[in-house]
């Protein structure tokens, strides 16, 4: 078997039933609540690369499609967020295109979503770069992120770096570099 | 910057300019990249079909090896490719249709090319291999993505209800009981909950399946339409072999 082989090891009724799945309209009794929503919402832009400079569009967010390749498109959001490799210079380019899909969002839910990103990005510039790539003070920051990191929609993996952000923006107000 | 559907009668019909961006990533430091990344998603469909064609285990595989190295590694299907248009599937099933009556031709010289497209497939459909390969992978891939957001969301035992619930049903007509055990197994309150938690993970699984497939299938093409086909594959059973 190779590394393609189904990681439940799927039969073929299996895949047919699963496959019938697409098909299926959303039943009432699933569908998303305020914070499921936020939490789908995000998933889904995390899952997707950086748009190319001034393409983002919010209209596009939702519908946008999936990259077909992604050596072409580049590793998804969640990746650069998460990634102490990933250039300050792209953290940047995530915060203001954040910021710009959060400005133009119709929802409350988007907009929460796109502050969400905003502030992951800031955090991961200043956790793995040790810059700051936001006029907000550290303590504004810290309180922010602290907002963010309790929502019940907020991945792990972002409500972890999340704290670690915290740990070191309370570092540096103790220090005076706040 | 060149449209995306400029034509050209240079190279023969069939061919366009592909746009701007894809020949400056053909040109750049992603390009091998990409090729690697084209050799691991159409490894495997393209010796399903080879094997569906009849062409024996060892020699399918020489013929994998080779038709990444000239059609693919040597750019002529990358070049020919336009993301913006159709399936790239497509254009990979054609590759190696084409692929494999060349190599037919070089083998038997006398054969003429309706002789190639006349002959029943002794192994089975082999476009049809091809798909169900292909279709495979992609479920692996809304699979590996499904459990990871699961797992990012606090979610485990909702994916672990839906896993044993959707893929290992028990004997008909004992749902409420099987469902009963899940909780106990997974420390969910109860059965409602539980179906709560299925839908939850199925109306995911639905998004992200469609996310993919909207993409790999070109804008224009019907997801339901393709989602049925691969249906039909997987309800027929495996190619013979």
């Amino acid at each position: 078997m190779d590394e393609r082989t189904d990681i439940l090891r799927l039969n073929d009724r299996q895949k047919t039933r699963l496959l019938s799945l697409g098909l299926e309209p959303d039943r009432p009794a699933a569908m998303p609540d305020g914070h499921e929503q936020r939490g789908d919402l995000l998933c889904d832009i995390l899952r997707r690369p950086l748009p190319p400079d001034g393409q983002g569009e919010p209209a596009a967010i939702t519908v946008q499609s999936y990259p077909v390749f992604r050596s072409v498109a580049g590793p998804p959001l969640r990746e650069l967020l998460l990634d102490p490799k990933t250039d300050i210079a792209v953290l940047h380019r995530i915060k203001e295109y954040a910021k710009a899909m959060g400005q133009k969002a119709g929802t409350e839910a988007e907009k929460d979503v796109f502050l969400a990103i905003y502030l992951a990005a800031i955090a991961a510039a200043k956790l793995f770069h040790s810059d700051r790539i936001t006029e907000h003070a550290d303590t504004d920051l810290a309180r922010f992120l602290e907002f963010f990191a309790r929502q019940p929609w907020m991945p792990t993996v972002l409500v972890a770096l999340f704290q670690k952000a915290i740990s070191s923006c309370l570092e540096a107000e103790a220090s005076g570099d706040a | 910057m060149a449209k995306p559907y400029d034509h050209t009668s240079m190279g023969g019909e069939d061919r366009e300019f592909p746009p701007t961006q894809w020949t400056w990533i053909l040109s750049g430091e992603k390009r091998d990249a990409l090729l690697a990344e084209l050799c691991q998603a159409y490894w495997k469909p393209v010796y399903c079909y080879l094997r569906a064609k009849g062409f024996a285990n060892e020699q399918a595989k020489d013929l994998v090896q080779g038709f990444f190295s000239e059609k693919v590694l040597g750019q002529e299907l990358v070049e020919k490719a336009d993301p913006q248009r159709g399936r790239f599937r497509s254009l990979m099933l054609r590759a190696v249709h084409n692929y494999a009556i060349s190599v037919h031709r070089a083998e038997r010289p006398c054969q003429s090319l309706d002789e190639d497209h006349e002959s029943p497939s002794p192994a089975g459909d082999p476009e049809a291999a091809f798909d169900r390969a292909w279709a495979d992978g992609l479920l692996h891939e809304v699979l590996k993505e499904l459990e990871l957001e699961c797992s990012a969301r606090g979610k485990t035992a909702h994916w672990c209800i839906f896993r044993d619930w959707l893929l290992e049903p028990g004997p008909q007509g004992q749902d409420n009981q099987r469902m009963s055990d899940l909780c106990r197994k997974y420390g969910v309150a109860d059965a409602s909950a539980a179906y709560h938690m299925v839908e939850n993970v199925k109306r995911r699984f639905r998004a992200i399946l469609r996310d993919r497939l909207g993409s790999l299938v070109g804008p224009d093409d019907d997801l339901d339409e393709e989602i049925r086909r691969f249906i039909e594959i997987f309800s027929r059973g495996p190619a013979r072999k």
